[in-house]
Protein backbone atom coordinates (compact mmCIF):
# COMPACT_ATOMS: atom_id res chain seq x y z
CA UNK A 1 0.00 0.00 0.00
CA UNK A 2 2.89 2.35 0.69
CA UNK A 3 4.78 3.94 -2.13
CA UNK A 4 8.51 4.56 -2.09
CA UNK A 5 7.86 8.25 -1.59
CA UNK A 6 6.14 7.47 1.74
CA UNK A 7 9.13 5.54 2.96
CA UNK A 8 11.51 8.34 1.97
CA UNK A 9 9.73 11.22 3.70
CA UNK A 10 8.60 9.05 6.63
CA UNK A 11 5.02 10.30 6.56
CA UNK A 12 3.62 6.91 7.56
CA UNK A 13 6.08 6.59 10.43
CA UNK A 14 5.13 10.02 11.72
CA UNK A 15 1.44 9.16 11.47
CA UNK A 16 2.03 5.90 13.34
CA UNK A 17 3.90 7.66 16.15
CA UNK A 18 1.02 10.07 16.51
CA UNK A 19 -1.42 7.19 16.82
CA UNK A 20 0.71 5.38 19.38
CA UNK A 21 0.51 8.36 21.71
CA UNK A 22 -3.23 7.72 22.02
CA UNK A 23 -4.76 9.08 25.18
CA UNK A 24 -8.51 8.63 25.69
CA UNK A 25 -10.56 7.78 28.79
CA UNK A 26 -11.35 4.11 29.46
CA UNK A 27 -14.63 2.41 28.61
CA UNK A 28 -16.14 2.59 32.10
CA UNK A 29 -15.41 6.32 32.42
CA UNK A 30 -16.92 7.03 29.00
CA UNK A 31 -20.01 5.01 29.87
CA UNK A 32 -20.42 6.88 33.18
CA UNK A 33 -20.10 10.28 31.50
CA UNK A 34 -22.51 9.46 28.68
CA UNK A 35 -25.06 8.09 31.14
CA UNK A 36 -24.77 11.21 33.28
CA UNK A 37 -25.50 13.36 30.23
CA UNK A 38 -28.43 11.20 29.17
CA UNK A 39 -29.87 11.30 32.68
CA UNK A 40 -29.60 15.07 32.63
CA UNK A 41 -31.78 15.08 29.50
CA UNK A 42 -34.50 12.92 31.08
CA UNK A 43 -36.13 10.00 29.30
CA UNK A 44 -36.74 11.64 25.95
CA UNK A 45 -33.97 13.52 24.25
CA UNK A 46 -35.23 16.17 21.83
CA UNK A 47 -32.85 15.63 18.94
CA UNK A 48 -34.07 18.23 16.50
CA UNK A 49 -36.55 20.58 18.13
CA UNK A 50 -36.63 22.72 14.98
CA UNK A 51 -38.36 19.85 13.21
CA UNK A 52 -41.27 19.99 15.65
CA UNK A 53 -41.41 23.78 15.27
CA UNK A 54 -41.51 23.57 11.48
CA UNK A 55 -44.20 20.87 11.62
CA UNK A 56 -46.29 22.94 14.05
CA UNK A 57 -45.89 26.07 11.88
CA UNK A 58 -47.00 24.14 8.80
CA UNK A 59 -50.10 22.82 10.56
CA UNK A 60 -51.00 26.26 11.95
CA UNK A 61 -50.33 27.89 8.57
CA UNK A 62 -52.45 25.37 6.68
CA UNK A 63 -55.36 25.62 9.10
CA UNK A 64 -55.13 29.43 9.06
CA UNK A 65 -55.08 29.61 5.27
CA UNK A 66 -57.98 27.18 5.00
CA UNK A 67 -60.06 29.28 7.38
CA UNK A 68 -59.17 32.42 5.39
CA UNK A 69 -60.39 30.76 2.24
CA UNK A 70 -63.52 29.19 3.64
CA UNK A 71 -65.04 31.75 6.04
CA UNK A 72 -65.33 34.71 3.58
CA UNK A 73 -66.95 32.39 1.06
CA UNK A 74 -69.59 31.43 3.60
CA UNK A 75 -70.11 35.12 4.33
CA UNK A 76 -70.26 35.86 0.60
CA UNK A 77 -72.86 33.23 -0.09
CA UNK A 78 -74.98 34.51 2.84
CA UNK A 79 -74.75 38.08 1.51
CA UNK A 80 -75.47 37.00 -2.04
CA UNK A 81 -78.68 35.37 -0.84
CA UNK A 82 -79.59 38.62 0.94
CA UNK A 83 -79.04 40.55 -2.29
CA UNK A 84 -76.75 43.14 -0.60
CA UNK A 85 -74.28 43.90 -3.42
CA UNK A 86 -72.37 46.66 -1.59
CA UNK A 87 -71.54 44.50 1.43
CA UNK A 88 -70.68 41.64 -0.92
CA UNK A 89 -68.11 43.81 -2.69
CA UNK A 90 -66.52 44.84 0.63
CA UNK A 91 -66.21 41.21 1.72
CA UNK A 92 -64.63 40.22 -1.61
CA UNK A 93 -62.07 43.06 -1.43
CA UNK A 94 -61.27 42.08 2.14
CA UNK A 95 -60.76 38.43 1.12
CA UNK A 96 -58.32 39.38 -1.64
CA UNK A 97 -56.40 41.62 0.80
CA UNK A 98 -56.23 38.82 3.37
CA UNK A 99 -54.97 36.35 0.80
CA UNK A 100 -52.28 38.81 -0.28
CA UNK A 101 -51.23 39.27 3.35
CA UNK A 102 -51.11 35.50 3.86
CA UNK A 103 -49.01 35.07 0.71
CA UNK A 104 -46.59 37.80 1.80
CA UNK A 105 -46.37 36.25 5.24
CA UNK A 106 -45.60 32.82 3.73
CA UNK A 107 -42.95 34.41 1.50
CA UNK A 108 -41.33 36.11 4.50
CA UNK A 109 -41.27 32.85 6.39
CA UNK A 110 -39.72 30.94 3.51
CA UNK A 111 -37.00 33.59 3.20
CA UNK A 112 -36.27 33.37 6.90
CA UNK A 113 -36.07 29.57 6.46
CA UNK A 114 -33.55 30.01 3.61
CA UNK A 115 -31.30 32.06 5.85
CA UNK B 1 -21.93 -4.29 -0.58
CA UNK B 2 -20.07 -6.77 1.59
CA UNK B 3 -19.83 -6.26 5.32
CA UNK B 4 -16.36 -7.62 5.90
CA UNK B 5 -15.63 -5.47 8.97
CA UNK B 6 -18.49 -6.93 10.95
CA UNK B 7 -18.13 -10.32 9.37
CA UNK B 8 -14.84 -10.44 11.21
CA UNK B 9 -16.77 -10.43 14.50
CA UNK B 10 -17.32 -13.81 16.05
CA UNK B 11 -20.97 -14.99 16.17
CA UNK B 12 -21.21 -14.64 19.97
CA UNK B 13 -20.14 -11.02 19.88
CA UNK B 14 -22.45 -10.31 16.95
CA UNK B 15 -25.39 -11.88 18.79
CA UNK B 16 -24.56 -9.91 21.91
CA UNK B 17 -24.42 -6.68 19.89
CA UNK B 18 -27.78 -7.46 18.29
CA UNK B 19 -29.33 -8.22 21.69
CA UNK B 20 -27.97 -5.05 23.26
CA UNK B 21 -29.00 -2.91 20.30
CA UNK B 22 -32.55 -4.27 20.45
CA UNK B 23 -32.80 -3.67 24.19
CA UNK B 24 -31.28 -0.17 23.89
CA UNK B 25 -33.80 0.72 21.20
CA UNK B 26 -36.55 -0.29 23.61
CA UNK B 27 -35.18 2.25 26.09
CA UNK B 28 -32.97 0.01 28.21
CA UNK B 29 -30.15 2.30 29.30
CA UNK B 30 -28.12 -0.45 30.93
CA UNK B 31 -28.03 -2.19 27.56
CA UNK B 32 -26.92 1.05 25.94
CA UNK B 33 -24.19 1.38 28.58
CA UNK B 34 -22.98 -2.13 27.79
CA UNK B 35 -22.96 -1.22 24.11
CA UNK B 36 -20.71 1.74 24.90
CA UNK B 37 -18.26 -0.49 26.75
CA UNK B 38 -18.34 -3.21 24.11
CA UNK B 39 -17.57 -0.81 21.28
CA UNK B 40 -15.27 1.49 23.24
CA UNK B 41 -12.02 0.37 21.65
CA UNK B 42 -12.80 1.17 17.99
CA UNK B 43 -14.79 4.28 18.91
CA UNK B 44 -12.08 5.69 21.17
CA UNK B 45 -9.52 4.90 18.47
CA UNK B 46 -11.48 6.86 15.90
CA UNK B 47 -12.08 9.75 18.34
CA UNK B 48 -8.34 9.95 18.87
CA UNK B 49 -7.66 9.86 15.13
CA UNK B 50 -10.06 12.74 14.62
CA UNK B 51 -8.72 14.95 17.39
CA UNK B 52 -5.26 13.86 18.62
CA UNK B 53 -6.07 15.49 21.90
CA UNK B 54 -7.21 13.87 25.14
CA UNK B 55 -10.00 16.26 26.17
CA UNK B 56 -11.27 16.73 22.60
CA UNK B 57 -11.35 12.98 22.01
CA UNK B 58 -13.35 12.48 25.22
CA UNK B 59 -15.78 15.24 24.24
CA UNK B 60 -16.21 13.76 20.78
CA UNK B 61 -16.77 10.27 22.20
CA UNK B 62 -19.46 11.50 24.60
CA UNK B 63 -21.18 13.69 22.04
CA UNK B 64 -21.24 10.84 19.54
CA UNK B 65 -22.77 8.37 22.00
CA UNK B 66 -25.42 10.89 23.02
CA UNK B 67 -26.31 11.39 19.34
CA UNK B 68 -26.32 7.66 18.77
CA UNK B 69 -28.78 7.24 21.64
CA UNK B 70 -31.17 9.71 20.05
CA UNK B 71 -30.95 7.99 16.65
CA UNK B 72 -31.04 4.34 17.68
CA UNK B 73 -34.19 3.71 15.69
CA UNK B 74 -32.24 4.47 12.49
CA UNK B 75 -30.07 1.40 12.79
CA UNK B 76 -31.99 -1.80 12.18
CA UNK B 77 -29.19 -4.17 11.23
CA UNK B 78 -26.52 -4.81 13.91
CA UNK B 79 -24.18 -6.00 11.16
CA UNK B 80 -23.96 -2.43 9.89
CA UNK B 81 -23.62 -0.96 13.38
CA UNK B 82 -19.92 -0.17 13.46
CA UNK B 83 -19.88 1.57 10.09
CA UNK B 84 -22.90 3.60 11.11
CA UNK B 85 -21.23 4.59 14.40
CA UNK B 86 -18.11 5.66 12.49
CA UNK B 87 -20.16 7.84 10.18
CA UNK B 88 -22.06 9.40 13.10
CA UNK B 89 -18.74 10.18 14.78
CA UNK B 90 -17.30 11.78 11.64
CA UNK B 91 -20.41 13.93 11.25
CA UNK B 92 -20.29 14.86 14.93
CA UNK B 93 -16.61 15.75 14.62
CA UNK B 94 -17.41 17.90 11.61
CA UNK B 95 -20.19 19.72 13.48
CA UNK B 96 -18.07 20.21 16.57
CA UNK B 97 -15.25 21.52 14.44
CA UNK B 98 -17.50 24.11 12.82
CA UNK B 99 -19.00 25.11 16.14
CA UNK B 100 -15.74 25.33 17.99
CA UNK B 101 -13.41 26.37 15.18
CA UNK B 102 -12.33 29.60 16.75
CA UNK B 103 -12.00 28.23 20.25
CA UNK B 104 -9.99 25.37 18.84
CA UNK B 105 -7.48 27.63 17.14
CA UNK B 106 -7.10 29.73 20.29
CA UNK B 107 -6.53 26.72 22.52
CA UNK B 108 -4.19 24.97 20.14
CA UNK B 109 -1.14 26.89 21.25
CA UNK B 110 -1.93 26.20 24.89
CA UNK B 111 -2.49 22.53 24.13
CA UNK B 112 0.80 22.05 22.32
CA UNK B 113 2.58 23.65 25.24
CA UNK B 114 0.75 21.32 27.62
CA UNK B 115 1.66 18.27 25.53
CA UNK B 116 5.29 19.26 25.67
CA UNK B 117 5.02 19.61 29.45
CA UNK B 118 3.51 16.16 29.90
CA UNK B 119 6.01 14.57 27.60
CA UNK B 120 3.29 13.18 25.36
CA UNK B 121 4.47 12.56 21.81
CA UNK B 122 3.58 15.48 19.62
CA UNK B 123 4.14 16.38 16.04
CA UNK B 124 2.62 19.81 15.80
CA UNK B 125 3.18 20.20 12.06
CA UNK B 126 1.56 16.87 11.28
CA UNK B 127 -1.30 17.43 13.73
CA UNK B 128 -1.97 20.84 12.19
CA UNK B 129 -1.94 19.35 8.69
CA UNK B 130 -4.31 16.54 9.75
CA UNK B 131 -6.68 19.08 11.27
CA UNK B 132 -7.10 20.65 7.85
CA UNK B 133 -8.56 17.47 6.37
CA UNK B 134 -12.28 16.90 6.71
CA UNK B 135 -12.89 14.38 9.54
CA UNK B 136 -13.91 11.50 7.27
CA UNK B 137 -10.80 11.86 5.08
CA UNK B 138 -8.62 12.08 8.16
CA UNK B 139 -10.16 8.90 9.58
CA UNK B 140 -9.90 7.07 6.26
CA UNK B 141 -6.23 7.98 5.90
CA UNK B 142 -5.35 6.90 9.45
CA UNK B 143 -7.39 3.70 9.31
CA UNK B 144 -5.44 2.78 6.21
CA UNK B 145 -1.96 3.93 7.17
CA UNK B 146 -1.72 3.38 10.90
CA UNK B 147 -4.28 0.63 11.47
CA UNK B 148 -3.60 -1.26 8.26
CA UNK B 149 -7.27 -1.66 7.34
CA UNK B 150 -7.90 -2.74 3.77
CA UNK B 151 -9.68 -0.48 1.31
CA UNK B 152 -12.48 -3.01 1.33
CA UNK B 153 -12.98 -2.65 5.08
CA UNK B 154 -12.78 1.14 4.90
CA UNK B 155 -15.26 1.20 2.03
CA UNK B 156 -17.59 -0.93 4.12
CA UNK B 157 -17.26 1.25 7.22
CA UNK B 158 -17.87 4.51 5.40
CA UNK B 159 -20.47 3.27 2.95
CA UNK B 160 -18.39 4.12 -0.13
CA UNK B 161 -16.91 2.07 -2.97
CA UNK B 162 -13.49 0.46 -2.68
CA UNK B 163 -12.18 2.66 -5.50
CA UNK B 164 -13.44 5.77 -3.69
CA UNK B 165 -11.71 4.63 -0.47
CA UNK B 166 -8.43 4.17 -2.33
CA UNK B 167 -8.79 7.53 -4.02
CA UNK B 168 -9.51 9.32 -0.74
CA UNK B 169 -6.43 7.79 0.92
CA UNK B 170 -4.25 8.89 -1.99
CA UNK B 171 -5.80 12.36 -1.99
CA UNK B 172 -5.49 12.77 1.80
CA UNK B 173 -1.88 11.64 1.71
CA UNK B 174 -1.10 14.13 -1.07
CA UNK B 175 -2.83 16.94 0.86
CA UNK B 176 -0.85 16.17 4.01
CA UNK B 177 2.39 16.09 2.08
CA UNK B 178 1.61 19.43 0.40
CA UNK B 179 0.66 21.02 3.73
CA UNK B 180 3.87 19.78 5.37
CA UNK B 181 5.91 21.13 2.45
CA UNK B 182 4.16 24.52 2.80
CA UNK B 183 5.00 24.60 6.51
CA UNK B 184 8.65 23.82 5.86
CA UNK B 185 8.86 26.47 3.11
CA UNK B 186 7.37 29.15 5.32
CA UNK B 187 9.61 28.36 8.32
Amino acid sequence: MNSDADKIDGLDTRLQHLEQARCVSDAATTRRRVMRRLNAFGTAVPTRPWKSLVAASLVIGTVGLASLLISPRIEESTLAQGDNQEQLLVVRVRRVAMLDAAALDALDRSQIGDQ
Amino acid sequence: MTRCSTRELNPDRRDRLARLLRAAREGNRDAFGELIELLHEPMAGLAWMLTHHHADADDLLQETWVRVFTRLEQIKDPVALQGWLYRVMCTTASNLRHAEGRRHQRERTIRLFHDAQTGQYQDSELTAALEKLVPADRAILLLSVTHGHSYETIADLFGISEAAARQRVVRARASIRALLADTQDSS
